[in-house]
């Protein structure tokens, strides 16, 4: 894992429990970044350490093994029972990013899912941010653009 | 004259200069001696029953002469007994660098380990240590002996019953004193290692039996799901066992372990002769489910009617299974008598690999890395030829397995060249994972085998996610692989890690199981004495009820009828588990009462009235029969209709009520016209209605319905059509789909977008296969969907991949841009408004309130619950039946717990709240103020047909989730459902 400088690829850290974002991301801009997939909160910190420029977070980690999954509190527990297990899966990209913040990461993220209520859609963007939510509706030309977007910032930055 | 003596003080310093060593020499057997007299004394104070201060002798001993490897035996053995796991492992293992020969450090190793939590995850390691323990005793036959029994304590502990079985029968077969075979030398196995060996091999034994006697988790149903199992078995009564068969392939396929399902299908596939897939399928719904006792009889009769005579022995252990499940079963008793022997049917040939072999150079570069490895060679070299070997020949399972051991991972050539072979990918997992376990190739690999429907993946998957916590998912795992195939070659392991995973039943009665296994072997009396019969009042019920049943299995019916009698009077005095005797109790009473003499049945009448009130089909026939004995023909006809009602299909009484049905009905002419005048009406009415409907169904038939018209008719769509809405956007629409906005792009490599939406299957099937799931659940539902082109919602998707699928593959020229908006602008908006037309149930005072009466009704007097509406406007997702479904049965729980407590409180409460990510959330809960609370794990175990456990999947199924909160007093705790509030209307 290398941090981002002006010369090597931008780092972007992949948040998910499959591989699926990872084939796709790689498969297309394998060449302008780097991704690197993380599957937890445990990996996702020592991830950030790496200095990306932007995490790209699932929200549905059903195949993570319950053990490894946060809570509320960005706490695992190696005895949660199935719904438990089940309605932290559901929100674990969320979880794994409001641990994130809590533990002073700011880097950008961005959040897949496909949040239908406005009002809920609010929330996660005011308590999360900067991140902006990924509906199925956008496609990957437009995943690219922001990336490109935030490197071009952090470049600056840099500078 | 010897040396001078000095004081020890003096030696102890002159020591540590380094400056007396001949007087060290002395100095040395003094303190071997101490230590040897230290050790003694120390197990003498274990012997005692003072392991604190055997720890502190031995520790003494081992201090003064730590390279004796007996003391650091023995102080590991102590510290064991007293639950300091790890210094003991510390120690027993230093006793084996000491002295690798000395045998007795293997046997108290292996009894540590096999009591270790984490042994699951260690299994491979510690049977590499115990067999290293072997080669180092080889020249020892007593030491081979203890070694040997070591590994035997071992694998049992781990479920590896077979390797253990058969290390065990090769130490019996040893005559003591006796030549070992193929060995001149005489053998010793010493007299206590061979008793142990005697009696583990009889606990084995037991293991199996009891392993194999209980049940997998229950596969619960939904609602559209027991439909369709209801419509095939209708559908197998009526003679037409085709068509069961097509409308359950989809069931099982989807719920393998869905017995219910699987037991129609067997019997479908008897109906149509193919006897061989019938007895296969009950072989596997009596893995999952050994207390199937219809499954056992249907086995056992199809072996007896339909086998040869090599089948004798498999047909009479599936009738006594049945027997000593439902010893009311006079036809299978009749069956014993006629069984005949026949030979089990030859297994399958195991299908040739699907990927080449490696080429004489990869092997022979594999050998040389092996043979570098065993030569304790640089990794770098091994690591070096594995890949050489690899580069020759990716698909080469061993070379790989060497690779992974020193890099934890394999080539990516290697992974695509198995990708297409499920048993090759799931042997380089399985032999990876002893070396390096859980990489992420290991995981991907059995992923892979796993979707590629290898059954013996499962069975590594499973372990591999016990091993990483993921209990729910190794369970699923399990279940899956036990219900793959008939007699799998991982079930003893299996049911081992079941074992571990799964607490044990706190009602389960080891006096019983033992008692079952006794009537299993043909021995009543055996199993009287285990249950401490005879049966009288200072037993539990639950053990009267099983005395009862070993009277019926002897074909004793009066004593049997007197226990459950007894059991019945006895479950007032509040025990635990009261509840679930007296049931049992009724369930037996009635079962025997059915085939009792008539004259006995007058005496039963209460408790067989009260059995009939429990919905226990065999009441109802035991009180025809006796109606019928004091000619009352209209009466008894109620009770034969509502038997033959209720009854299972495979009931052996069916056709005697059935006749006994005609037979009154002849006699009763008055019956009989006022029977005729009814069904006149009836048929008419029906023809009316026929012809109405005729015309009318012939042209909704032709349409088929949409699915948003489907939903409004049938609210139970909604869970399966809301996951496969989720499923479509984010596997079909988000993950493929969304390539295509790249097409056009320069720098855009156009196969790149190709293989993203028809690799592994083209984007348009996976859309006709979610599709083809909401229709089957509409199917269940009563209710046809048009056909995937001319459905509104789902049509538009399959239709623009289809087109985007031709364009990539150079069919056609469709523009790529426009369909990639169309999909996402369009259609991928309106799937989601589908999501908006789910049903919508208020949770207001006056429904809540209805509910609550509803249950007070049925309860017989009210339940003095409050209620309280945290939010004048809660509403949810959930059809209202199954939300009334969800609080009557809470409700029903806490009255159930608070029943005969003193100042008894109930409480409903709604509230509406917002999780962390924004999401709103409407939670019922229904709060009491008897002790005790169960936990999630605990509700989690629950049968999913009752109570909570049907709670539990009824909340699953509608998209929620379980609380248990604790409560201010007076209450205690509220038990509830949190459903997520239902959406703004489109």
């Amino acid at each position: 894992m290398s941090p981002a400088s002006g010369t090597a690829r931008p780092l972007v850290l992949v948040c998910e429990d499959g591989e699926e974002y990872l084939d796709r991301f790689c498969r297309f801009f394998g060449d302008e970044f780097e991704f690197v997939r993380v599957q937890d909160l445990a990996s996702a910190r020592t991830g950030c350490a790496g200095q990306p420029i932007a995490l790209l977070c699932d929200m549905d980690f059903r195949r993570l093994p319950s053990g490894r999954l946060v809570d509320e509190a960005g706490a695992t527990a190696t005895d949660r029972t199935g719904d438990d297990a089940r309605r932290l899966a559901e929100m674990q990209g969320a979880l794994i990013l409001r641990a994130l913040r809590a533990a002073g990461v700011t880097t950008p993220a961005l959040l897949f899912a496909d949040i239908d209520d406005p009002a809920r859609a609010r929330t996660l963007e005011h308590t999360l941010q900067p991140v902006a939510l990924v509906s199925s509706g956008e496609g990957l030309a437009a995943v690219a653009a922001r990336l490109r977007s935030w490197a071009a910032a952090a470049r600056r930055t840099e500078m | 004259m010897g040396k001078p003596e000095l004081p020890l003080a003096a030696i102890a310093v002159l020591l540590i200069a380094g400056t007396v060593t001949p007087a060290a020499g002395q100095f040395r057997v003094d303190r071997a001696a101490q230590a040897r007299r230290d050790a003694d004394a120390g197990l003498a104070a274990l012997r005692d029953g003072d392991p604190d201060g055997a720890v502190t002798l031995l520790r003494q001993a081992h201090a003064a002469d730590p390279s004796n490897a007996p003391i650091a035996n023995d102080l590991g053995y102590a510290l064991g007994k007293r639950g300091e796991r790890r210094e003991a492992e510390r120690l027993l293992r230093r006793a084996m660098e000491l002295d690798p020969r000395w045998s007795h450090v293997y046997l108290n190793f292996a009894d540590l380990l096999a009591e270790d939590p984490a042994r699951w995850q260690r299994r491979d390691e510690i049977v590499a240590v115990l067999e290293r323990g072997l080669e180092a005793v080889a020249a020892d036959e007593a030491g081979q002996a203890r070694v040997t029994l070591a590994l035997v304590v071992f694998e049992r502990s781990v479920g590896r019953l077979a390797s253990a079985r058969r290390r065990l029968a090769e130490l019996l077969d040893r005559e003591p004193g006796g030549p070992r075979p193929g060995s001149p030398g005489p053998v010793e196995v010493p007299p206590a290692v061979r008793k142990r060996a005697v009696d583990l091999a009889t606990q084995i034994a037991g293991d199996e039996r009891t392993r194999a006697l209980q049940d997998w988790p229950v596969t619960s149903l939904g609602m559209a799901d027991q439909a369709t199992v209801k419509r095939a078995q209708q559908a197998v009564d009526g003679g037409e066992p085709e068509r069961a068969l097509a409308l359950l392939a989809a069931l099982v396929a989807r719920l393998p372990g869905a017995v219910e399902a699987r037991f129609v299908r067997a019997q479908a596939l008897e109906a149509l002769g193919r006897l061989d897939r019938a007895e296969q399928e009950l072989a596997i719904i009596l893995q999952l489910r050994p207390s199937h006792a219809a499954a056992w009889r249907r086995l056992g009769i199809l072996l007896a009617v339909h086998g040869g005579t090599l089948d004798a022995e498999r047909a009479d252990e599936a009738l006594r299974h049945a027997l000593a499940l439902e010893p009311s079963w006079q036809d299978v008793r009749e069956q014993r008598e006629k069984v005949a022997a026949k030979r089990p049917p030859a297994a399958a040939a195991p299908a040739a690999p699907a990927t080449p072999p490696p080429s004489a150079r990869a092997r022979k570069l594999l050998d040389e890395a092996h043979q570098a490895w065993a030569a304790g060679g640089a990794d770098e070299l091994v690591e070096r030829l594995a890949a050489q070997a690899l580069a020759e020949s990716p698909a080469y399972v061993d070379a790989a397995v060497t690779y992974h051991a020193f890099t934890g991972t394999v080539p990516e050539t290697t992974v695509r060249a198995l990708w297409a072979d499920a048993d090759a990918l799931t042997r380089l997992a399985a032999q990876a994972q002893v070396y390096r376990p859980g990489t992420a190739v290991v995981a991907r690999c059995l992923e892979r085998a796993v979707a590629l429907g290898s059954h013996d993946a499962r069975w590594w998957r499973a372990d591999l996610r016990a091993a990483t916590g993921d209990r729910g998912g190794a369970l699923t795992d399990l279940i899956e692989y036990v219900a793959g195939e008939p007699n799998p070659p991982h079930i003893d392991e299996a049911r081992a890690l079941r074992a571990m995973l799964m607490a044990r039943p706190e009602t389960a009665d080891p006096a019983a199981e033992q008692a079952l296994l006794a009537l299993l072997a043909d021995r009543p009396r055996e199993a009287e004495r285990l249950l401490g019969g005879p049966c009288r009042r200072e037993l539990p019920p639950a053990r009267l009820v099983e005395l009862g049943r070993v009277h019926e299995y002897a074909g004793a019916a009066a004593p049997a009828l007197d226990c459950y009698q007894l059991a019945l009077e006895t479950t007032g005095r509040g025990g635990a588990g009261d509840a679930a005797a007296g049931h049992a109790a009724l369930v037996r009473l009635a079962a025997a009462a059915a085939r009792a003499p008539v004259e006995r049945l007058g005496a039963l009448e209460g408790p067989l009235r009260q059995a009939r009130r429990a919905q226990v089909p065999a009441a109802a026939w035991a009180l025809a029969r006796l109606e019928m004995q004091r000619k009352r023909p209209e009466m008894a006809l109620v009770q034969i209709d509502a038997f033959l009602a209720t009854a299972p299909p495979d009931d052996p009484a069916r056709p005697l009520a059935l006749s006994a049905r005609a037979s009154l009905s002849e006699s009763d002419t008055a019956l009989q016209r006022r029977r005729a005048t009814r069904a006149l009406v009836a048929v008419a009415a029906l023809a009316a209605a026929t012809l109405a409907l005729l015309a009318w169904g012939t042209v909704r038939r032709l349409r088929g319905t949409s699915v948003s018209r489907a939903l409004a008719r049938r609210p139970a769509l909604f869970p399966e059509l809301s996951r496969a809405v989720a499923e479509l956007r984010h596997d079909v629409l988000k993950h493929r789909a969304s390539v295509l906005g790249m097409a056009d792009l320069p720098r855009t490599r156009r196969q790149d977008v190709a293989r993203a939406l028809l690799e592994p299957r083209p984007a348009s099937a996976v859309v006709a296969e979610i599709y083809e799931r909401v229709a089957q659940t509409a199917r269940g539902l009563g209710l046809t969907l048009r056909p995937l082109e001319r459905e509104p919602a789902f049509g538009p998707v399959a239709r623009d991949l289809q087109r985007a699928e031709a364009a990539l593959r150079g069919e056609s020229d469709a523009p790529l841009a426009e369909l990639d908006r169309a999909l996402r602008e369009e259609h991928g908006p309106r799937l989601a408004r589908l999501l908006t037309l789910g049903p919508r149930t208020a949770l207001d005072a006056a429904r809540v309130t209805g509910w609550i009466r509803a249950v007070e009704a049925e309860h017989g007097g009210p339940l003095g619950a409050g209620l309280i509406l945290r939010d004048m406007d809660a509403q949810v997702a959930v059809d209202e039946a199954a939300l009334f479904t969800v609080v009557a049965n809470l409700l029903r729980n806490a009255a159930a717990a608070v029943a005969g407590t003193s100042g008894a409180r109930l409480l409903v409460r709604i509230e509406r709240e917002a999780d962390v990510t924004g999401r709103q959330l409407v939670t019922v809960l229904v709060a009491d103020s008897a002790a005790g609370t169960p936990t999630l794990a605990e509700i989690e175990q629950r049968d999913g047909q009752r109570g909570l456990g049907l709670v539990r999947d009824l909340t699953r199924r509608w998209g929620g989730h379980l609380v248990v909160r604790a409560e201010a007093a007076p209450l205690v705790k509220a038990i509830g459902a949190c459903f997520p509030a239902a959406a703004a209307p489109a």
